[in-house]
């Protein structure tokens, strides 16, 4: 893509200037309510409102176009060093080598134009090191094969003076960082249109947009509830009023089936929006994701910055033999939110792969890993796990019945005894679902009655383990074991094993402690 | 068990008193302000019972957090312990809910020493160290001698060999 020669010692850079638009139509997405007023009042030819939307919008406004004019960086002895700001000038270095991954997010706007947001990645705090909005694709080429270039003569220069007494974690010999970068890499994995659609089929993304739906229809219908008829729906005269209960339950019927069609629907739309052209490539020891059908994501993921490694594997996945893969990598674990490079890189490492490749692509992300598991060592929960399961089963379920008996009447609780052996055939299915083992590479933890997950991390990078219990542990003889490691959270799967048996928790425990000091 | 036998240490006897002032302070406020609290009910006329109940319920709360601010934190005292081994650093603490963790010396990120002017007066300090995780990024051991808590922080920066570990 680049003709043009890496960046290199070069004379500060400043961001492409088509960011100033950017800008605007970011300030009009976080503004949405005054511009919303703005247009209104515009409309209605009442200034007011125009004057207050401009009180929000200028001062903002030219705010990030001062910040967008004095916002510039270079690459400099090894470090990134990027700088901004007016009257209080803010100079950020960032040592070349503690550089995780520059990513890089196109909307369909950034595509028209060529350019691409990237961000540059540590592995401290929640948020990117360095955002720069937008730079054209040229000139990230650049600063790519730059931090490469940087990367690569440090390495050298590491290796000259390898005795500094350093702990070398694992792969420290093989990681020259991202000296390929810009590289295509080798494929490991593409995803087919096919497996996107089966994945979105087996989610509940619509659920999210149905719930919207819901949320709207009772916001603007403000009827008494006990005149609810299926005919309420927009005002059409769907039902018959003079038709039977067996065609009102047809309807109802045909209802439900259309909404649960639609929600899968949006499932599928969901995932190949989001992963069209799934490709995950390895090059040295990175990897490298890039799909998106609208706004592309391109993400790097080294290979030693990765903390934990969970197979999830839903219902209706589990019928059609799929999985997906999440991984934690330190940094950005607080950011919760939906934001496309960390929710692919992160949450949605592979979305979705078929069962008989997890292994052999585990194996790729972390080479010598015996990932036999039938001849792990299982741990199970204590022998009376079951029975506190079921107790606690009970307990929800004589809360529900009294709650439904008291708001609806006794008809009502009947169906509700439903509750109990529902949920004590939940209890009984969790207690056996949870598995935990000890390897020579780390620990692996197993749970899930509709979602199964499996998740793996490694001795090096366990930061702490605790052990608790509860008074109520006690009298059951129980213990509660827990395992720390860097950025927990995304995966979804937190190692909190709860109801072990005391003294198996107490002796796991202590060797993954010890373990963990000396890996 | 062949691993060595763990020693574990208990916090300084100091902090027991100081843990007893602070508990204090917040039973005086408390009592400050529901003898307000109470005065206004009663003088803006309560019925029949409640205009001795109320004073009488009070003053034995009152009463029962004083005997909990001075009892408690003797309690604490000895259910809270630190070891530091060959292989890292270990807390116990809980009276009825019970807890330990265990940082491995070579997760260690850093450790700071604070002192709160109460604290101070004791020369007592706390010992804060950080690791790179999630739920445990930082643990606190409160009410070390300030000596023994810088100590421990030279030890843990000692011990700590953490390259690039995440």
């Amino acid at each position: 893509m680049s003709s043009k020669p890496p960046l290199q010692d070069a004379a500060d850079r400043y961001l492409h200037p088509l960011s100033v638009i950017f800008s605007l139509t970011d300030l009009i997405k976080q503004n949405f309510i005054p511009a919303l007023l703005g247009i209104f009042g515009a409309a209605k030819g009442d200034l007011v409102y125009v004057g207050i939307a401009l009180l929000f919008f200028v001062p903002t406004f030219i705010f990030s176009l001062i910040r967008y004019f004095t916002i510039r960086y270079r690459i400099a002895d090894g470090e990134l060093v990027v700088q901004e700001g007016l009257l209080f000038r803010r100079v950020r270095t960032v040592p070349v080598e503690r550089i995780q991954n520059i990513d890089m997010v196109q909307g369909v706007l950034h595509r028209m134009l060529q350019v691409a947001e990237v961000r540059v990645e540590t592995a401290s705090g929640t948020k990117p090191e360095a955002v720069l909005k937008v730079l054209s694709l040229e000139e990230m080429a650049r600063l790519r094969a730059g931090v490469a270039l940087q990367k690569q003569t440090a390495h050298v220069a590491h290796a000259d003076d390898s005795d500094a007494g350093l702990v070398t974690p694992p792969y420290a010999n093989s990681t020259g960082g991202s000296v390929t970068d810009g590289s295509p890499g080798e494929i490991l994995l593409k995803i087919p249109l096919s497996w996107l659609a089966q994945a979105g089929f087996a989610s509940n993304r619509g659920f999210v947009l149905i719930g919207l739906l819901i949320g709207f229809y009772f916001q603007f219908d403000q009827g008494n509830p006990r005149d609810f008829r299926m005919r309420d729906f927009g005002g059409w005269n769907i039902v018959p009023d003079d038709g039977g209960p067996l065609m009102t339950l047809c309807i109802v019927a045909v209802g439900v089936l259309v909404a649960l069609v639609l929600l899968r629907l949006l499932g599928i739309g969901w995932y190949i929006l989001r992963f069209y052209g799934y490709q995950l490539r390895q090059s040295g020891d990175d990897f490298k994701i890039s799909c998106g059908l609208l706004t592309k994501v391109s993400a790097t993921i080294p290979r030693k910055r990765i903390q934990f490694i969970s197979v999830h594997r839903g219902l209706i996945m589990r019928w059609m033999k799929l999985a997906s893969v999440r991984i934690e990598t330190a940094g950005g674990a607080a950011e919760n939110n939906e934001n496309a490079t960390t929710t692919v890189s992160r949450r949605w490492f592979i979305p979705v792969l078929p069962e008989s490749a997890v292994v052999e692509l585990i194996a790729e992300l972390r080479p010598g890993v015996d990932l036999n598991m039938d001849r792990y060592q299982w741990i199970e929960l204590a022998k009376r796990a079951r029975a506190r399961f079921v107790r606690i089963a009970c307990m929800v379920s004589v809360v529900i019945v009294g709650a439904v008996f008291l708001m609806a009447g006794w008809q009502w609780a009947s169906a509700g005894l439903l509750a109990f052996p529902t949920l004590i055939l939940y209890a009984i299915r969790k207690s056996r679902s949870v598995k935990y083992a000890r390897t020579d590479f780390g620990v692996v933890y197993k749970s899930g009655v509709l979602v199964k997950k499996t998740s793996f991390t490694f001795f090096e990078k366990i930061q702490a383990a605790s052990w608790r219990q509860s008074p109520f542990d006690r009298r059951w003889g129980m213990a509660t074991l827990s395992i720390d490691t860097a950025a927990a959270g995304p995966a979804e799967h937190v190692i909190e094993i709860k109801y072990l048996n005391q003294d198996a928790a107490r002796e796991e425990y202590r060797q993954i402690v010890k373990l963990a000091s000396s890996a | 068990m062949t691993e060595p036998q763990l020693v574990w240490n208990e916090l300084d006897p100091a902090s027991v008193t100081v843990n007893r002032i602070a508990y204090g302070i917040g039973v005086a406020v408390v009592a400050v302000a529901s003898t307000a609290g109470g005065a206004i009910a009663v003088f803006s006329g309560l019925p029949a019972p409640w205009h001795w109940l109320l004073p009488a319920i009070l003053v034995a709360a009152n009463l029962w957090l004083l005997w909990l601010a001075i009892f408690w934190p003797a309690v604490e005292h000895r259910n809270i312990q630190w070891s530091a081994s060959s292989v890292g650093v270990e807390i116990k603490r809980g009276v009825f809910w019970k807890h330990r963790i265990a940082i491995p010396w070579a997760r260690v990120q850093h450790a700071d020493v604070s002192q709160g002017p109460l604290a101070r007066q004791f020369s007592l300090g706390n010992l804060t160290i950080h690791t790179a995780g999630t739920k445990h990024a930082s643990i606190e051991l409160e009410g070390l001698s300030h000596q023994v808590a810088i100590e421990l922080r030279d030890e843990v920066i000692r011990q700590r060999k953490a390259g690039d570990v995440v």
